[in-house]
């Protein structure tokens, strides 16, 4: 048989029922899709000890992520993490069936972040096993080697408000909308601070260059 | 202000990984948060929004049943009836529009014009309906100033039972901003007082009104945006 003949055949038997096929596929796709965070929520609620698994597992790496920006210190991200997590645990009954949850949950990581700086500030400098203050980091002075370290140092060295507009929209993914919300600020405010930050990277990055 | 353009977000960089936390903190975090789960179904959204309501209706009701034997000016009946309605519609915009979409109000600078601005209107409101005014030495040497902070005194006494009411009835709903939403819930706690008392208190002197029916309003917002932090983030 050959293969002109046999697809002659395929579009023959098959033809009429491609439109069915695909809607097939299509609805299979949909049910096989990760389920909404929203609807993990509401099962998390419910008390559904699984849905809090797939909560983690698609929370984590953009929650730990953006901690670990505004920390600097993984310790410390990972504390917040845990702190994050455990204040969603506490504050189920209250979440507001059908909200977002990414920026709800962005945002009270964020507040965690906030609220736990402000007691370190109140907190006397802790001093090392010999009593003396710790040394300054010198890690400004030190050159970086590459684009990509130069670009991680230059995100450290941006204002804070430019650096959070863009990991939020840049790393974690968040859209403008879901990103002015965990920043409690309008669309537009957060479109201005991540296009300054970014003429802030490409000067930066130019002067690495040159 | 655009989006902006894929070339704009330096897509050439070598943008650094999102990193993974250590694996055993899912154990831990999964052990603090996930075991002996029960169902925590807490009060809809809906249903939040009525029981405010209802809390600062119920409040001006029973002033304005304590009210109904006194004889009163019909100045002051007015002044009452406008106050209870300018309330109204700032307790149903705070509460339907603020409260019940935390993260998807606008701006928080609309807000935050509202809980400075409606303090300062209704000050104004009531300077506007005073039907006297005293010297200031003169209200403060008579029986006037003891009057005025027993007015004051109630004002505060049933707007903090109705901020305080509606503090706990959307306790941990709000991460965005808190002090914010705190110093709204004070508001209108505070408006509500002030209306109760405006219900219940036929004075029109322009310092009694100001400090008997109004000072409770700039009270307590100020009060919510210290407490919202503590109450209303989660």
């Amino acid at each position: 048989m050959s293969a002109a003949f046999a697809f002659q055949l395929e579009a023959w038997l098959v033809g009429p029922a491609r439109p069915a096929l695909r809607l097939w596929s299509r609805v299979a796709r949909v049910a096989q899709s990760e389920p909404s965070l929203e609807g993990l929520m509401e099962r998390y609620v419910d008390g559904d000890a699984r849905a809090f698994d797939a909560l983690y597992d698609q929370l984590t790496p953009r929650l730990f992520g953006y901690l670990l920006r505004l920390t600097r210190h993984r310790e410390r991200a990972e504390d917040l993490l845990q702190i994050t997590f455990t204040k969603i645990y506490r504050a189920r009954s209250s979440y507001l069936r059908g909200a977002p949850v990414l920026p709800w949950v962005f945002a009270i990581a964020r507040r965690s972040f906030y609220d736990e700086r402000r007691a370190a500030k109140s907190r006397s400098e802790e001093l090392s096993r010999d009593g003396t203050l710790p040394e300054p980091h010198s890690e400004d002075a030190d050159v970086p080697v590459d684009v990509s370290e130069a670009l991680d140092r230059a995100l450290e060295r941006m204002p804070e408000t430019y650096r959070e507009a863009i990991v939020l929209t840049k790393l974690t993914g968040l859209s403008m909308t879901e990103a002015a919300q965990v920043l409690g600020t309008s669309p537009t405010a957060v479109k201005l601070r991540v296009h300054r930050g970014y003429n802030f990277l490409r000067q930066e990055l130019e002067r690495f260059k040159r | 202000m655009t989006e902006p353009s894929a070339e704009e977000a330096l897509p050439d960089l070598a943008w650094p990984e999102l990193p993974e936390p250590r694996p055993e903190l899912r154990g831990e975090i999964r052990r603090a948060c996930a075991s002996e789960l029960s169902p925590r179904r807490g009060p809809s959204v809906g249903a939040r929004v009525a029981l405010t309501l209802a809390l600062a209706a119920g409040v001006v009701v029973v002033l304005a049943l304590i009210a109904l034997g006194k004889e009163r000016p019909s100045s002051a009946g007015h002044t009452a009836f406008f106050g209870a309605a300018g309330w109204g519609v700032v307790q149903t915009a705070v509460v339907g529009l603020a409260l019940a979409r935390p993260g998807r109000r606008a701006a928080g600078g609309l807000w935050l014009a509202v809980a400075l601005g409606v303090p300062l209107a209704f000050i104004g409101y009531l300077t506007l309906a005073a039907s006297s005014r005293l010297p200031l030495g003169e209200f403060f040497r008579g029986d006037h100033a003891g009057g005025a902070l027993g007015c004051g005194l109630h004002a505060l006494l049933f707007g903090a039972i109705a901020a305080a009411g509606t503090l706990f009835i959307w306790r941990r709903t709000d991460p965005f901003s808190p002090a914010l939403s705190g110093s709204l819930v004070g508001l209108v706690g505070g408006l509500t007082g002030a209306t109760a008392i405006g219900i219940a208190c036929p004075a029109g002197e322009t310092w009694h009104l100001w400090i008997g029916h109004g000072a409770t309003v700039a009270v307590l917002a100020l009060a919510g945006w210290l407490l919202g932090r503590r109450v209303l983030a989660p």
